[in-house]
């Protein structure tokens, strides 16, 4: 089975600083890639890159194999790259149903739209609707966005990611700030929807992309260190040397 | 941070019933210009037709500002040129309406392309500038062109207008086309903002790189607001110079952009009927004041302070919570 994405020999570097120092990677439908890092690793340009916003100086990113290094953001948007952001980027003077059908339309190629064509509109909020009732948030879907809780608006940044009917899914920092029980939400939300989809996850959260992700990848200074099983991360002396770090003693004695 | 109120002054996918009452007030507008057109004199009726030309304009500005983000202080040159590019070619082709619309959206829509494309990469202040030098090179051209524009003393003498070689230069027939522009503008800005285009431009307003993760060619987006936008205005600026038979530089300058953004923050950047209440109050000062006293512009000036400090939103905002609430 071909890989959905497929990053080969990536580089980059910022003011002759080198950020990504030749990255390969690849993540398959239904597969869940956990990218983990510490700070400066090169995670979100790594991230950036695959999602266009930033541009490599070399090697190249390919989409179900197809060279789409040069392609704009808003083009592999259109093609199946979607994407989320650090910080939540929800319509804030939209409803909640709004915001979602703006996704959909979108998709559909019905977002640029000059008349309101009822049945399209109709269709577009039905899709929406039922995102937004899988999503747990139905009893606010006439909520203006900026009317919700950090956690419902994080959870709003997903539907809205999903109703873009993603073919690879990029989500960046998605648990960020989220009390335990809102975590868990969004991850049984993602987990119900990356079936047939590839998945690509950068977190702080340790503890999420474990439960998540199939694989993981490990980066530090711009080097992909590892890239495993979680078992198998967890194991590697690289990556406790670099980011995991060792478990407390007291950590290590309750254990045995 | 985007403040509450100003997040229910913007939205036009907000909560069901909202909108509701919106007759009452077409009503009341309605019943105004009823009794304008029975009972108004000449003055007040060529009055109130540039009250409501104007008003398009700002109407159409309104969208550019409130809806779409994008605060130009080159609108009032967009409407000028319209004007002149139908006053001038009235005096080669005719003044009848079938050419003056066609001319003045073509002359409005093509100014606002070029600022469009003018402004394409940038935002905040230098968007503003950008859009401000474009107008002004409007203003340079019809100031020293002027064995075409008439200069500095502007242009007069060309023919009234007429509607398929019918006259139409009695006030009463002045206010019923502007009257008609006006309702037939506020319907096509309307349909633009509620379409699916329009709930994008919004969507660019307030987060521009979500509306380019989810696939939407911010540049596009904006060169749509724009044409539309300047369309609206130059069908204004069409039968603008026929309210008075006289048309001058003053139409083009920045100065009238800059009335036009006042007008609109007075009567509410985010509404379409604000541009009407916002020329109307405006106008209507500037007319009654500076009969009154040479310092109109001061009152006018703090008239707009006032404004902001109390109803920072714009009065048909205002009046929407009030009324609503």
């Amino acid at each position: 089975m071909m890989p959905v994405l497929q990053v080969a020999a990536v580089q980059k570097s910022f003011a002759a600083v080198p950020v990504l120092r030749s990255i390969d990677l690849e993540v398959r439908a239904g597969e869940a890639l956990g990218l983990i890092g510490p700070n400066g690793a090169g995670k979100t340009t790594l991230f950036n890159i695959m999602s266009g916003f930033v541009s490599p100086d070399a090697g190249q990113v390919r989409l179900d194999g197809r060279d789409i290094t040069r392609v704009t953001p808003e083009s592999r948007a259109r093609l199946g790259v979607v994407r989320t952001f650090q910080k939540s980027l929800v319509f804030p003077t939209m409803t909640v149903r709004g915001n979602v059908a703006m996704a959909v339309r979108a998709s559909a190629s019905t977002g640029n739209q000059w008349w309101r064509a009822a049945r399209a509109m109709r269709q577009a909020d039905e899709q929406a609707q039922a995102l937004v009732e899988a999503g747990g948030l139905a009893s606010r879907a006439d909520t203006l966005a900026a009317g919700l809780s950090y956690g419902e608006q994080r959870t709003l940044d997903l539907l809205i990611a999903l109703a873009q009917r993603p073919r690879l899914l990029l989500l960046d920092e998605p648990t960020a700030g989220l009390s335990e029980a809102e975590s868990h939400r969004l991850l049984e939300l993602i987990a119900t929807h990356h079936a047939d989809i590839a998945l690509v996850l950068v977190s702080h959260d340790i503890d999420v992309v474990f439960r998540v992700c199939g694989r993981i990848a490990v980066m530090d200074l711009g080097v992909l260190i590892a890239n495993d099983t979680p078992q198998a991360i967890r194991a590697d002396a690289r990556v406790i040397a670099a980011y995991l770090g060792m478990p407390a003693p007291w950590v290590q004695g309750a254990g045995s | 941070m985007t403040s509450r109120a100003w997040i229910s002054a913007t939205g036009v996918d907000t909560a069901p019933g909202r909108r509701a009452g919106g007759w009452r007030w077409l009503c009341l507008a309605a019943l105004l210009c009823g009794v304008l057109a029975v009972f108004g004199d000449d003055y007040q009726l060529r009055f109130a037709a540039e009250i409501l030309l104007v008003g398009t304009a700002v109407m159409s500005l309104n969208v550019l500002v409130g809806f779409a983000g994008l605060v130009s202080l080159g609108h009032g040159a967009v409407f000028g040129a319209a004007a002149y590019g139908a006053a001038i070619a009235s005096q080669h082709w005719g003044s009848d309406l079938l050419l003056m619309l066609p001319v003045g959206v073509l002359c409005g829509m093509a100014l606002a392309a070029l600022m469009a494309l003018v402004s394409y990469r940038s935002s905040g202040l230098f968007f503003l500038v950008l859009t401000l030098v474009v107008g002004q090179m409007a203003w340079e051209v019809v100031f020293r062109w002027r064995e075409v524009t008439g200069g500095a003393d502007g242009l007069r003498g060309y023919p009234a207008l007429t509607v398929a070689g019918l006259p139409a230069s009695h006030p009463l027939a002045l206010f019923a086309l502007a009257l008609a522009l006006a309702v037939a503008s506020g319907w096509a800005l309307r349909t633009f903002v509620r379409a699916p285009v329009g709930h994008a431009v919004q969507g660019m307003r307030d987060q521009p790189l979500r509306m380019r993760a989810l696939g939407f060619h911010l540049g596009r987006l904006r060169l749509q607001t724009f044409l539309v936008t300047g369309a609206v205005a130059g069908a204004a600026g069409s039968i603008y110079p026929f309210v008075n038979q006289y048309i001058g530089p003053n139409a083009v300058h920045w100065s009238m952009s800059a009335t036009l953004v006042i007008m609109s923050v007075l009567g509410g950047i985010a509404t379409l009927a604000g541009g009407f209440v916002g020329a109307a109050l405006y106008l209507v000062a500037q007319t009654q004041l500076s009969s009154w006293t040479d310092r109109w512009q001061l009152l006018i000036g703090m008239l707009f302070v006032l404004t902001v400090i109390f109803v920072p939103h714009g009065i048909v905002p205002a009046l929407r919570r009030r009324f609503t609430s």
